[in-house]
């Protein structure tokens, strides 16, 4: 039994080391000890190796770019005067003709039909005292554009998809300055609208545009002067909770003693934490830039101008505070038409929190409404009638760049081309010749550009925006229950 | 008398007492019923010689004995004369014979047959041998109360001669004999009372000749056992009395009873004859109102006795139940001749059968025993290893030293040089009775709970509240159970995924070879766990949510529980002496905080918490392979493969670590005993260990691998990822869910680890300790190999669990420290450094549960908020067609889809959702891609077709593709309590079936293959029959 050995179960049993150990142990290394000394030490080094990496996630799936089958464009209702639709089309993109129709318009009535030339664009189509819905199929779906100008006054206002989310702001419902918001739904199914109204200190209670519904291919028009009257600056986001609706806003504005003036106030899709607002309109003016915080936290709005050597920020500018959920508006006046005359030709915005922004500019008893544009690497944009030229403008943190500025007339032929280099925060005004009517902007990277068009007294501001060419569609996958 | 076996030798005068005693008339005729009694006549005739009232005649009848008895009884003076029955001559028969001889020599001998004819019958057995005041008695016993027919003698037992066997018999409702004595009880007096009985025994019985005709003698169905409670009952049906007279003694062998002689009459098989005549007996003999339920209740009595000596691996007996019920059942008319013959004896009086008749109740206080004593020693099994193995030393010791002076010399030498090693105290002292280890572990069964022992001479209550041992484990059970009181009713969150409706969801998941879940149903099989789950919640009355509050509450006390079991035998295997009750209060409550503290329970990773307070049990079953008996051994091997198919059951990979160490035990015993390891039951139980989870969870394995899921062997029980420990997670006891470096509690979990390092220091435990830090090193080295495993599971890819590792190093960690701090004196100068190592675990184990019970919430809650609106999951209920495709992602990120069926992803579920996903490209998988990314009707009804009722998109929902689907023909919004959530119906019928799929023979093979085999494993780790009292 002095034998461990010979226990047929134990195996490695704990007396059997410690037992053949005990008589030798003053002398030299019993197993035992070494035993003591290496387990250890080799545990350690094992949960030392032992790191198995944490799960990880599949990795993000981007759309996939396909044909796009459907675009379907929604352009506001006309003020007062005629504004027929100009419907245009991205070089390079689709061909065939495309339907301009009113959304409530007869089921049997024949819509009227636009076909515009590549690169070109179509002869104007009215749609008398509605909004239009422009609504290409297959082939002639790609790279739709399509504006809305006024004849007389300078206003216009480019079309844009339906989105399911959309945000205002700047907007009045006073007696100086009321918006009024259009909601056109394209599709054969009801869509609601929920509408959150924001003011200076926070999201304002108002009951009657939370589950807007918009019947099918109806619009609907809401006053904000008769649902929210105020004399404060507002914003709205809209969200569609179901189905499609474009969302539009008229803005009338008429001040004490002088003559109303309309202007189309475009959305932006999203708050940003770097907005660019390219396009300023020099001359001595009212300008109040409205910012709008969506968000829950209070942030603050660091202001600068982009000029074509850089962003400059002007010396007696403070930042705006904008509370959580609110509106903040701060006048420019003298400070813009100081720095345009040095050569600025856009704004730039930076925040700890996304905020969304527009410039309104009173200039020569015109209204001119900037708002903040999304930067991309392929722009484009119709040209309104008048002296016209594209303001390219990169935010302060992007990288340097170079963009090709391509007008093109109606037929889509190539009448003028420059190329343009831009610093950080750079800003860089291009004249368009006069036969002008569509502009492409393509770039290395993300720029932001507007054009601005003069006529008479008037000015008009029209951001670019990137054509659809593509459909996309989400990668899928199984998820985890 | 020279010999012992005489019984008179041993009793001496009976003293004559009672009224004036008078002996009853007539002729005495004694049959002596023999067959091949050859070792037993002997004695017999001379108890029979010895009456000191002798019988007028003696006629012994033999059954055709092959032996010397006829010779015998032939050869002796007091027979008158010898019948030869002849071979297969049944007992009844043969006395019939016996009688008859006895009446024609009466009938020579007095003249006329009626007047001179034998009046009383005294029947013996050629195992039975009356005391010499046997005869006496029973006549006077006779005399003094004329109304008893019949009289028996207390019967003791041969060869003891001390022991009770029975004074009168009655049967209990179940068909069992019952005297009313315990087993062995030593005859003092205590039941000397004359009572009258419902029968009493033929051996020593003493019959009036009267009655004996009257009542037909012994019934010829009754070869054997059970005549003398059949003509008992017959006689208290007719009026008559059966008596017992506690004067009259005889000495019984019970020799066909005992199986200790083989008669003819009697079968091969003992249990079905003495069965099937107890079985007759009742039948025929009971009234006839209870007889249909009387039938009813031996069929199933019958069923559940079959199961109960399966469970104690006597099937034999368990046929001969079943055949004995047959036998008797399949000749419905021999049972009604019988009852007939009955009804139409002579009756003398009132029917006093009912009154004789054992209580309703005895059954099931018998089988309650049963139950107890099979408890009793299931628990008892591994405890005492350490015991045996010293017994089995001190014997090894004691045979070398008898064998001669050198190798006595040597084993001192070995004892003086080794004293302090555990096996060489044992063989000094050369008992392990008297060694400390008794007195420390008092509580040998474990059931008593901890800290009670040496105090066994008060109350329970008593004992607990002046033990402060005791109360401090009693306190850490309470905190333990008030900390895990997010698992108090329904529980849910983190890895636990809600528990379904009932026992039968988890029995039907576990059943069905194709579940109807997911996408568009899967064959990957059910997760191995949810067949103990479902044990478990049939148990509990089906309720699925009781089976796992059960299972996360418990887990603190059962780990409790099992860790002082094993510590205390680790401790007594490791040192003699054992380990004081607060040193093992104190390692058992580090560790049974483990639940809480290693993050598993309020991650709800319900294969942890289940694994923590399995393993030491499973540790436990694992030390009775150091058993020095083979059979013990074995049966070490089938608990701990059963304990280990748990194990690996929750977290698979437990397998891994199982694997590896039965390899290296082996490859070592190999190496160092060549010889020892020949034998069959060295190794056999270890493989038994590991093969066992194998078999048990086949149709698990083989389900995976058929369905190309083999990731799921790999991952823990649960729904993935969950979180993955670190270096410092590992060491200290963390799943790694902790942020262990930031919360100011992670060093309480290094506690142990520290003191597992300090344990190597002492020398005389050293190699108990180093034994510890080898199994924490396997552990941690199949946990490297594991780690690097990478599962991909399509939307996540995880790890392969290393929960084992962590659990395992963690006890190995407690172990070490509570054996590193044996070597320290418990008690005496120097006691000090015990006391420190176990205050130390003990500020482990309370500031674990201080933690946990402020800290450590967890991710567990009342329920799972899936966002679905509650009118589409009351909808899904009705079908698993009618599922809800469950959307979330925006166009950036990509989408994810889950189909939600029936009461949603519930316990058991969700590993065969993750598992059994559809391929990213596969059919189902692009329909639904089709209707996310260009809805078209065509698309929404594919979609329909895959048996999706709803879509529903949770907030936040991507504005684009849920304008997608606003705009398809073919699907109705549907409203939502959220406003951001958006959801639509199909608006098309689901079409029943779409979901179902084929079944597989395979997979009912294999379950039932498992069903057998588990009970099999039950029965063979259960204990043996003998050791059950």
């Amino acid at each position: 039994m002095t034998d461990p050995v010979t226990d047929p179960v134990t195996g490695p049993a704990p007396r059997a080391g410690g037992r053949r150990a005990a008589p030798r142990s003053r002398r030299r290394l019993t197993p035992a000890v070494v035993l003591a000394v290496v387990l250890p030490v080799a545990s350690l080094a094992t949960a030392w190796g032992l790191a198995p990496g944490a799960p990880t996630d599949a990795p993000d799936a981007g759309p996939a770019r396909v044909a796009l089958a459907e675009q379907t464009l929604v352009c506001p209702a006309p003020p007062d005067e005629p504004a027929p639709v100009l419907v245009g089309r991205a070089p390079g993109t689709g061909t065939g003709a495309v339907e301009v129709a009113a959304p409530a318009a007869e089921e049997d009535a024949d819509p009227a039909s636009a076909d515009p030339p590549d690169g070109g664009v179509a002869d104007p189509v009215v749609v008398a005292d509605e909004p239009a819905v422009v609504q290409g199929r297959d082939d002639a779906a790609p790279g739709l554009l399509a504006a809305r100008f006024t004849a007389g006054t300078v206003a216009g206002t480019a079309c844009l998809e339906p989105a399911a989310s959309a945000y205002l702001t700047g907007l009045g419902a006073g007696p100086e300055s009321s918006t009024v918001l259009d909601l056109v739904n394209p599709e054969t199914g009801p869509a609601v609208v929920d509408l959150t109204v924001l003011g200076p200190d926070g999201p304002l209670d108002v009951p009657d545009v939370a589950g807007v519904t918009v019947p099918a291919g109806e619009s609907l028009r809401l006053d904000l002067a008769r649902i929210v009257p105020t004399a404060d600056d507002l914003a709205v986001s809209v969200e569609v909770v179901r189905g499609r609706a474009g969302v539009t806003a008229l803005d009338r504005s008429t001040p004490v003693g002088g003559a109303e003036t309309v202007e189309w106030l475009a959305s932006q899709p999203a708050p940003g934490r770097e907005l660019v607002l390219p396009g300023l309109v020099g001359g001595a003016g009212e300008r109040r830039l409205v910012v709008a915080n969506p968000g829950d936290a209070a942030t603050q709005v660091e202001l600068q101008v982009g000029t074509p050597g850089g962003a400059v920020t002007p010396v007696d500018v403070r930042p705006v505070q904008v509370p959580a959920g609110g509106v903040a508006a701060v006048d420019l006046s003298a400070e813009i038409a100081a720095q345009v005359d040095q050569g600025a030709s856009s704004l730039l915005l930076t925040s700890a929190e996304p905020v969304t922004a527009t410039l309104r500019s009173r200039v020569r008893d015109d209204v001119a409404l900037t708002t903040a544009t999304a930067a991309a690497p392929e722009t484009a944009g119709l040209v309104a009638e008048g002296d016209a030229r594209v303001v390219l403008a990169l935010p302060a943190g992007a990288a340097a760049t170079s963009a090709v500025v391509v007008a093109r007339d109606a037929d889509g032929e190539q009448v003028g081309s420059r190329t343009v280099d831009l610093d950080p925060g750079a800003s860089v005004e291009t004249d368009l010749p006069d036969a002008a009517a569509a502009v492409t902007v393509a770039a290395d990277g993300d720029v932001a550009g507007a054009v601005v068009v003069r006529r008479g007294d008037g000015t008009l501001v029209l951001g670019l925006r990137p054509p659809v060419t593509d459909g996309l569609v989400p990668a899928v996958r199984p998820g985890l229950p | 008398m020279a010999d012992p076996t005489q019984p008179s030798a041993l009793l001496g005068e009976l003293p004559a007492d009672g009224p004036v005693p008078v002996i009853a008339a007539g002729r005495v005729a004694v049959v002596l019923v023999s067959h091949d009694g050859e070792r037993w006549l002997p004695t017999v005739l001379e108890g029979l010689a010895a009456q000191r009232v002798a019988p007028d005649l003696v006629v012994a009848v033999d059954t055709g004995s092959r032996d010397a008895g006829p010779d015998l009884l032939a050869a002796h003076p007091a027979v008158d004369a010898v019948v030869d029955a002849g071979p297969g001559t049944a007992y009844p028969a043969a006395v019939r014979a016996g009688v008859g001889r006895a009446d024609e020599l009466a009938a020579g001998s007095g003249g006329a047959s009626g007047a001179g004819g034998v009046e009383w019958l005294w029947l013996l057995h050629d195992d039975s041998t009356p005391d010499p005041g046997a005869l006496e008695q029973l006549l006077l016993a006779a005399g003094s109360d004329p109304g008893a027919d019949l009289l028996g003698p207390k019967l003791r037992e041969w060869p003891s001669l001390r022991r009770l066997l029975e004074l009168g018999v009655t049967v209990s409702g179940t068909g069992r004999r019952e005297t009313g004595l315990e087993r062995g009880e030593y005859d003092q007096g205590q039941h000397d009372r004359r009572r009258d009985v419902l029968a009493a025994n033929t051996a020593g019985l003493l019959v009036r000749r009267e009655a004996w005709e009257a009542l037909g003698g012994l019934d010829e169905h009754l070869p054997v056992f059970a005549g003398d409670l059949d003509l008992g009952w017959r006689a208290a049906a007719t009026g008559r009395r059966t008596t017992v007279v506690p004067e009259a003694v005889v000495f019984h062998a019970e020799a066909s009873h005992r199986g200790t002689r083989r008669a003819r009459v009697a079968g091969r098989r003992t249990h079905f004859a003495e069965r099937r005549a107890m079985l007759w007996t009742l039948l025929v003999n009971a009234s006839g109102r209870s007889l249909p339920w009387r039938v009813l209740r031996l069929a199933l009595g019958t069923l559940v006795r079959m199961v109960g000596l399966l469970l104690v691996r006597a099937p034999g007996e368990a046929l001969d139940e079943l055949a004995a019920l047959v036998a008797v059942y399949r000749r419905p008319g021999e049972v009604r001749a019988a009852r007939r013959r009955r009804r139409e004896l002579p009756r003398v009086g009132e029917d006093r059968s009912r009154e004789l008749l054992a209580p309703a109740w005895l059954p099931y206080r018998h089988g309650l025993d049963l139950v107890g004593d099979l408890v009793a020693a299931a628990t008892r099994q591994a405890s005492d290893v350490a015991e045996r193995r010293r017994d089995e030393r001190a014997a090894e010791v004691a045979a070398r030293t008898a064998t001669g002076r050198r190798n006595r010399h040597a084993s001192s030498t070995a004892s003086s040089t080794a004293s302090s090693t555990a096996s060489s105290a044992a063989s000094s002292s050369g008992t392990s009775t008297g060694g400390p280890a008794a007195r420390v572990g008092g509580d040998e069964g474990g059931v008593d709970g901890p800290g009670l022992a040496g105090r066994e001479g008060r109350g329970p209550v008593l004992r607990l509240l002046t033990d402060p041992v005791a109360l401090a484990v009693a306190a850490v059970v309470v905190a333990g159970l008030v900390a895990t009181r997010a698992a108090w009713g329904e529980v849910a969150g983190g890895a636990l995924s809600p528990a379904p409706s009932g026992a039968g969801a988890w029995w039907s998941l576990h059943l069905e070879a194709w579940h109807r879940l997911g996408v568009a149903g899967t064959d990957v099989p059910a997760p191995p766990y949810v067949l103990p789950l479902a044990l478990l919640a049939t148990v509990l009355l089906g309720s699925a949510s009781a089976a796992v509050s059960v299972v996360l509450v418990l887990a603190v006390p059962v780990a409790l529980w099992g860790a002082w079991r094993f510590l205390r035998v680790a401790a007594r295997l490791a040192d003699p002496g054992g380990a004081p009750t607060w040193l093992l209060a104190a390692g058992s409550s580090a560790y049974a905080v483990l639940p809480l503290t290693s993050g598993a329970f309020g991650e709800g990773r319900l294969g942890a918490v289940v694994l923590v307070a399995l393993l030491p049990w499973l540790a436990h079953a694992a030390l009775g392979f150091l058993d020095p008996e083979p059979d013990r051994r074995r049966r070490a091997g089938w608990r701990t493969g059963l304990l280990l198919a748990l194990g690996v059951a929750v977290t698979p990979p437990l397998w891994a670590v199982a694997v590896v160490l039965v390899v290296l035990v082996l490859g070592v015993g190999f190496v160092l005993s060549p010889r020892g390891m020949r034998s069959r039951s060295a190794w056999g139980p270890l493989l038994v260990a590991v093969a066992t989870p194998a078999v048990l969870l086949a149709p698990w394995v083989v389900g995976l691998l058929r369905a190309d899921a083999s990731q799921g062997l790999l991952l823990e029980a649960g729904l993935p990822p969950v979180s993955v420990p670190g270096t410092a997670d590992l060491l200290t006891g963390h799943l790694g869910g902790l942020p262990a470096a930031t919360t100011p509690w992670w060093w309480l979990g290094a506690l142990p680890a520290a003191l597992a390092v300090l344990g190597l220091l002492a020398r005389r435990t050293r190699a108990a300790v180093v034994t510890c830090w080898a199994l924490a090193l396997v552990a941690l080295l199949v946990g490297l190999g594991l780690g690097a495993v990478r599962l991909d599971l399509g939307p996540v890819t995880v790890p392969a669990t290393t929960a084992p590792t962590v659990v395992l190093v963690a006890g190995a960690a407690v172990t070490a420290a509570v054996l590193g701090a044996l070597a320290l004196p418990p008690r005496g100068p120097g006691a000090s450094g015990a006391a420190v190592v176990a205050a130390v675990l003990a500020v482990g184990a309370v500031g674990g549960l201080a933690w946990a019970l402020t800290v450590g919430d967890g991710a567990l809650g009342d329920d799972v908020d899936d966002e679905i609106p509650a009118y589409m999951t009351s909808s899904s209920l009705e079908g698993p067609e009618r599922g809800v495709l469950v959307v979330t992602g925006d166009l950036e990120s990509g989408l994810s889809y889950t189909v939600r069926r029936g009461d949603g992803t519930t316990l058991g579920e969700a590993e065969v959702e993750v598992l059994g996903r559809p391929a990213a490209d596969g059919t189902a998988s692009r329909t639904v891609a089709a209707l996310l990314g260009r809805p078209d009707p065509g698309a929404v009804a594919a979609v329909g077709g895959l048996g999706v009722e709803y879509v529903v998109l949770p907030a936040p929902a991507d504005g684009r593709v849920a304008a997608g689907l606003d705009a398809v023909d073919g699907l109705v919004q549907a409203s939502a309590e959220d406003r951001s959530t958006r959801a639509w119906r199909i608006d098309a019928e689901p079409r029943a079936g779409a979901v179902d799929g084929p079944g597989s023979w395979v997979h009912t093979v294999l379950v039932v293959v498992q069903l057998l085999a588990l009970l099999v494993v039950l029965v063979l780790c259960g204990p043996s029959r003998r050791e059950v009292p």
